[in-house]
């Protein structure tokens, strides 16, 4: 219940503005004079107080300072006898809510109370919302506080990571490619002081060798999120080089795009990987080059003991030949030795090149059935021999087949001493599989992985009663290998043991893969590596004559080239750690070679690209085929589904062009209709192309290069200019500083098109 | 009449073996241990078929061949290299230049009676020299 204070002297009054207050409900106390009142007001509270003007002992206005001051919301309404302007302006200047004139009327008494109560209400339920909302500040504020130190140790986490990274750390602005912040490895690694590399396009600071790199670098980053460069060369201020990897991410801080650059040196890696390689080729160097010292005399000593047997020397008495026998066997031994060391490190430095023939595997392997029917025989063993069907033909080299054939068999030979050994061939179409099976002693499972090993000696004595040198399988498998082809063995110790080889018909190709692998053997260097690119020709009408252009074309800017059924395939030697610049210079080759003919032929020519590079991608040429023509195939759909962004305001030439893009297989056309959508479109994602009109309303062409051309992010975006217009090359060079720019005149046709988007994108 | 072979090869050894492998085949043998030596014997005698190892003292067998092929009593009588340094290349290249045939080291004696065999057009006798690997 609302209480409120009456002060009045005249106790007529009060008892009667008192009466009125009760009977509408208040709690009513009165006092007659101020320091009753003040006393009143000390004890309790009240919510309002209703006081004259003039009291005994005091002024009602000092009673009403003290009240407010003491009691800030509780109102005061100010009675007076003599009302003038003035004293009730005084009243409500010293902050009184109200002032009556005496005599009071009752309705206007009792609304004004109420009316100062309900203020007094209001103001305390806004001071109580003012308190809340001044807690959940305070609340809000201690958050902040404490997310503000989270961050402040995880930023100091993270700086301190950044500071001590052993990888150099690079951060760049996405719009501008200017350095943002440099780490001390990175400073150090290129012996430049921080201070000179920030606020620096990155590209101006000679990071990398590479001048053409980084720009596209920072555009490729921003498209895929992700760029990494494997074999960069970044040279310090002194000159010396170090190898470095490059792997940046691109992501979104503050609406801005920033890429993170991480910049590994990998030279004390790459020498190890060099001495390495350098050693395994001294190594099979030396073996091959000890071999064939060795082989020499031995055939002397081999036919010179022949001879003697044969009697050619004059007749042999019977202990004579004994001796004699035994020497030869034993020499016969050591050249199976010697010439399976020879094979193991060819094959091994990958000096072993195919010769293909048409073979009838059939045939191969009743060749192998006569070879061995003697020596099974002496062991009491019987040999089968099946083929499914009766002939197999296939395209190997018959001599290297027949050894691992041979080896098997052999091997076979030598760990069964009861039972069979069987040779099956299955013609399975796109593979031929071949398997020899005996029932001899069998493999411990845990040493089956061991099987091909070069170095394996494990269980029984390897070598058996027969002798040989444990490299037969090794080889059988590199041999194998060599052809494309996989072999498996599986046994169970006591039963005996299968090894399976399959060999892939190689379809119209193998003629590539046999002149690479003649190439192979020509091109390798040590510490070398070779960038082998696969061209494929698709467009049939006069595909011949331009394969033997393109390889004339290679062989005269110093590449080998060499021709196979399904493509062309260009070499070069290449520096390990500059391999993405080789590969660009052969693919700007292969570009501009098309691009040129199309011109000349008047008409489009479709071809596919695709790299391999050796021995990282394979040591055998079937191999880097295989490899060259899945890059072949990805580099297809990857073209293809490029965002291509077509600017034009003319819609029956937007139509047209999409429709000549997507019958090209396109998947990813859109298009603006002036200058002002093409920026849109462009932020929303960065196309691989623009095909761009130049007479457009609200933003022209000559505007919309100069915007690209403005940032770095779509610096290098390229651009095809198509236009029914003659080009202005000042109006170029003012909006964008260059100006020269690809060019189709209107009107074109669907080969223009196909021609120049195949050779921007 | 047994047909002339004449053999120009420095390591004295494999001349001998082959010396007497060829005779206890039929031929009859002549062996040289030098291309000097061995151009001389050639124009003497004028065998029917020269095994010529490619790199030797004095010239070589290159040059050995050379002038063979430029002298009128020689030019025509085909000869088989035997190299130790062979490749595809170095086959291919002897091949081009006139050669009959070409052998490498180290070969088996069987090989080297194939390959004069089919030089001269004489058959294989049977069982010989194509019986299995021993």
């Amino acid at each position: 219940m609302d209480r409120v204070l009456v002060v009045d002297d005249e106790e007529g009054l009060r008892s009667l503005l008192g009466a009125f207050l009760r009977r509408a409900g208040y709690t009513v106390e009165t006092a007659d004079t101020a320091s009753r009142a003040r006393a009143l007001v000390g004890a309790s509270s009240f919510d309002a107080v209703v006081c004259d003007i003039v009291l005994p002992d005091e002024s009602g206005v000092a009673l009403m300072d003290e009240i407010r001051r003491r009691y800030p919301l509780v109102p005061v309404i100010m009675m007076t006898g003599m009302p003038t302007v003035e004293t009730a302006a005084a009243a409500v200047r010293a902050g009184a809510f109200d002032y009556l004139a005496k005599p009071v009327e009752r309705e206007t008494f009792l609304r004004t109370v109420r009316n100062a109560i309900r203020l007094k209400r209001l103001e305390e339920e806004r001071r109580a919302l003012a308190e809340q909302i001044q807690q959940h500040v305070r609340e809000l504020e201690q958050k902040v506080q404490e997310r503000t130190q989270e961050l402040r140790a995880s930023e100091a986490r993270y700086r301190r990571l950044f500071e001590t990274a052993r990888d150099g750390l690079l951060i760049l602005d996405g719009e501008t490619g200017k350095v943002l912040d440099v780490n001390p490895s990175l400073t150090s690694m290129l012996g430049r002081p921080r201070e000179s590399l920030l606020g620096r396009p990155f590209w101006e600071i000679p990071l990398f060798r590479l001048s053409a790199l980084p720009r596209t670098l920072l555009t490729e980053a921003l498209r895929e999120g992700r760029v990494s460069c494997e074999e960069l060369t970044v040279t310090g201020a002194d000159g010396h080089h170090v190898d470095v990897e490059f792997l940046c991410h691109a992501y979104e801080a503050d609406g801005r795009p920033v890429i993170w650059g991480n910049v590994r040196d990998v030279t004390a890696r790459n020498a190890v990987v060099n001495q390495l390689r350098h050693h395994n080729e001294m190594q099979a160097r030396f073996i091959a080059e000890a071999s064939h010292e060795i082989r020499t005399p031995l055939t002397i000593v081999l036919e010179a003991m022949r001879q003697a047997l044969d009697g050619l020397a004059g007749p042999l008495t019977p202990e004579q030949r004994t001796l004699l026998d035994m020497a030869y066997q034993g020499a016969e031994r050591l050249r199976v030795v010697v010439n399976d060391l020879l094979d193991v490190s060819k094959l091994e430095a990958g000096r072993a090149a195919l010769r293909r023939e048409a073979v009838d595997l059939a045939d191969l392997i009743r060749e192998i059935e006569r070879l061995f029917a003697a020596r099974v025989r002496a062991k009491g063993l019987t040999l089968k021999v099946e083929s499914e069907p009766a002939s197999i033909p296939i395209s190997i080299d018959r001599s290297r087949i027949h050894q691992v054939l041979t080896n098997l068999v052999s091997n076979a030979l030598k760990f069964t001493s009861s039972g069979s050994i069987t040779v099956r061939a299955r013609d399975r179409g796109r593979e031929v599989e071949c398997e020899v099976a005996d029932t001899g002693v069998g493999i411990a499972e845990t040493d089956l992985p061991k099987v091909f090993s070069r170095y394996l000696q494990f269980g029984e004595p390897w070598t058996g009663p027969e002798g040989g040198t444990g490299l037969g399988l090794a080889i059988a498998k590199s041999l194998v290998e060599l052809h494309g082809g996989r072999i498996r063995v599986q046994s169970a110790l006591g039963k005996g043991t299968t090894f399976t080889f399959t060999l892939p018909r190689l379809g119209a190709d193998e003629a590539l893969s046999d002149r690479i692998e003649a190439i192979l053997v020509e091109l390798r260097r040590p510490g070398r590596e070779l960038v082998l690119t696969l061209v494929r020709i698709e467009t049939e009408m006069a595909r011949e004559t331009l394969y033997g252009a393109l390889q004339k074309e290679a062989e005269r800017q110093g590449y080998a080239a060499v021709r196979g059924g399904r493509g062309l395939a260009i070499f070069q030697d290449a520096d390990p750690f500059r391999l993405g610049e080789t590969a660009e210079g052969l693919k700007r080759l292969v570009r501009t070679f098309f691009f040129e003919q199309s011109v000349e032929a008047k008409r489009a020519i479709r071809y596919e690209v695709g790299m391999a590079v050796f021995p990282r991608d394979g040591s055998y040429a079937a191999d880097l085929v295989g490899r060259a023509e899945a890059d072949l195939e990805s580099e297809r759909t990857s073209r293809l589904t490029r965002r291509v962004l077509i600017v034009d305001d003319d819609p029956v030439v937007v139509s047209t062009l999409t429709e000549f893009l997507q019958q090209l297989g396109y998947l990813n056309v859109v298009s603006a209709r002036d200058g002002v959508e093409g920026m849109a479109r462009i932020q929303e994602a960065l196309p691989a192309l623009i095909l761009l009109d130049m007479r457009m309303p609200r933003m022209n062409g000559y505007e919309f290069i100069g915007r690209l051309k403005h940032s770095a992010r779509t610096a290098t975006i390229p651009l095809l200019i198509i236009t029914a217009y003659e080009v202005e090359p000042d109006k170029l060079d003012e909006e964008s500083g260059a100006t020269v720019f690809p060019l189709l005149k209107k009107p074109f046709g669907p080969e223009d098109i196909e021609r120049w988007v195949r050779f921007l994108i | 009449m047994p047909k002339k072979i004449l053999i120009v090869d420095d390591e004295p050894q494999i001349a001998m073996l082959l010396n007497a492998r060829l005779r206890a085949s039929g031929y009859e043998v002549l062996a040289a241990y030098d291309a000097i030596q061995g151009f001389r014997l050639a124009v003497q005698s004028a065998p029917d078929l020269i095994l010529l190892d490619l790199r030797m003292p004095a010239g070589g067998g290159a040059g050995m061949f050379e002038n063979l092929k430029n002298n009128l009593q020689t030019a025509l009588i085909p000869v088989i290299f035997i190299t130790a340094y062979a490749n595809d290349d170095v086959e291919k290249a002897c091949r081009e230049s006139g050669a009959a045939d070409v052998i490498r080291k180290p070969f088996e004696v069987d090989e080297v009676l194939r390959k004069i065999r089919r030089v001269l057009k004489e058959p294989d006798p049977p069982g010989g020299a194509t019986s299995p690997p021993r």
